[in-house]
């Protein structure tokens, strides 16, 4: 348990309260990065991702008020991204929409290795299309599946944080994990 | 290929380390033997790896600006105004006031409006608590307006303490332990004269 990290995010969430905007601003630079790249890769869009991100930034600081002192901010933000994620996701069925092209980070240039790791190009080309095939079928899986899956692996988070998050008890939080990895399995074998 | 001894839910279980010894040794040893076994642990170690080294998205420039200029404007997380020392007609921010001026107001209030807490001056009492196995500890009372959120405890080898300034005077307060449990329940009273310590009778948590 990291207490000094929960005593700083209630200390900054106190000072929103009491109208102290720099430090609304401060929590929300805490998380922004890893809540992006988690909702980005539910996501698999850019602009969604954003758009989400940024929705549940404001839902949070809306309802900052009601926040209570046993939750861990990071836990009580990413059940709001969650939710935010699933209705976009819900509304995706009918509308036409666009998944970004596999892997292409802006910052991150895929050829360039680590001179130390003694990885081939070759190993690195098989990489990134391991990476990419396991990107697409991770997004063939319903979102009841996909959203505990990354929640564990994405971002390493123990059952009890999935099961706070989701709102599911720990024993579904692992039969969902577990069968994610079993569609992955068998779409993986399909296609390999 | 399908494994027919062990099932899958074992296996992944194996994987995330939640066996117990015993447990996970008679699974190591099957593995060994087990072709299916072995392909799917590998398949979860190769994914596992794959998702942990995978390039992190970072979000995109300028976003906390965008963030923070499409926050609701004044008052919007709807925060109650503090509760000012006078009541009634006149309510005045202390603060703003010079000592000479607040010390006649002081004087006047007490002849006024006949408050309990007879003088200004603050001391400094630290509430103190041994508890073990608490996340976050927090100190609500008449003193902070009941706020749980307000004043949290900083700890040191199970003891949770912190001080705060209060006006002398009768208080009622509470420690609030991970948000559920209240200490002492029914709330204590507290009479504050001077710069005390005050241990707070807790029940183990078991």
């Amino acid at each position: 348990m990291n207490h000094s990290n929960e005593n700083e995010d209630l200390s900054l969430i106190r000072e929103a309260l009491e109208g102290n905007r720099d430090s609304f601003g401060a929590l929300v630079d805490k998380y922004k990065d890893a809540l992006f790249n988690f909702v980005y890769k539910l996501m698999y869009n850019r602009d969604d991702a954003m758009d989400v991100c940024q929705d549940t930034y404001l839902k949070a600081y809306t309802h900052l008020k009601e926040f209570k002192v046993e939750y861990k901010f990071s836990t009580w933000l990413y059940t709001i991204a969650i939710n935010t994620s699933r209705n976009k996701l819900k509304r995706r069925k009918f509308a036409f929409f666009s998944i970004d092209k596999p892997v292409q980070n802006d910052d991150e240039e895929i050829t360039a290795e680590p001179a130390d790791t003694a990885e081939t190009t070759e190993q690195a080309l098989l990489k990134k299309e391991k990476n990419e095939l396991l990107s697409e079928i991770i997004r063939s899986l319903s979102p009841d599946y996909r959203i505990p899956f990354l929640l564990k692996h994405e971002e390493n988070r123990s059952l009890e944080e999935i099961a706070g998050i989701t709102g599911l008890s720990t024993g579904v939080v692992k039969i969902r994990i577990h069968r994610a990895r079993n569609i992955l399995f068998k779409k993986f074998k399909e296609r390999v | 290929m399908e494994c027919n001894k062990i099932n899958d839910r074992l296996l992944n279980e194996y994987f995330d380390n939640e066996l117990d010894e015993k447990t996970a040794r008679v699974l190591s040893e099957h593995i060994i033997n087990c072709a299916a076994c072995g392909e799917k642990l590998a398949f979860i170690k190769g994914v596992s790896s794959l998702i942990s080294d995978s390039p992190k998205v970072s979000a995109p420039a300028g976003f906390t600006t965008r963030v923070l200029s499409n926050l609701p404007l004044s008052g919007g997380t709807g925060e109650t105004a503090p509760r000012t020392f006078f009541p009634g007609a006149i309510a005045l921010n202390l603060k703003s006031l010079s000592a000479a001026a607040g010390f006649l107001l002081v004087f006047a209030s007490v002849i006024l409006f006949g408050s309990r807490h007879y003088f200004q001056k603050n001391v400094n009492v630290t509430f103190e608590v041994a508890l073990q196995d608490a996340s976050v500890v927090t100190l609500a009372g008449d003193f902070n307006d009941w706020n749980m959120y307000n004043t949290p405890l900083n700890e040191e080898d199970g003891v949770w303490s912190v001080t705060v300034p209060i006006k002398k005077g009768k208080y009622q307060y509470s420690i609030i332990v991970d948000g559920k449990k209240w200490y002492p329940d029914p709330q204590a009273e507290i009479d504050v004269k001077r710069n005390s310590k005050i241990k707070v009778p807790a029940m183990e948590i078991i």
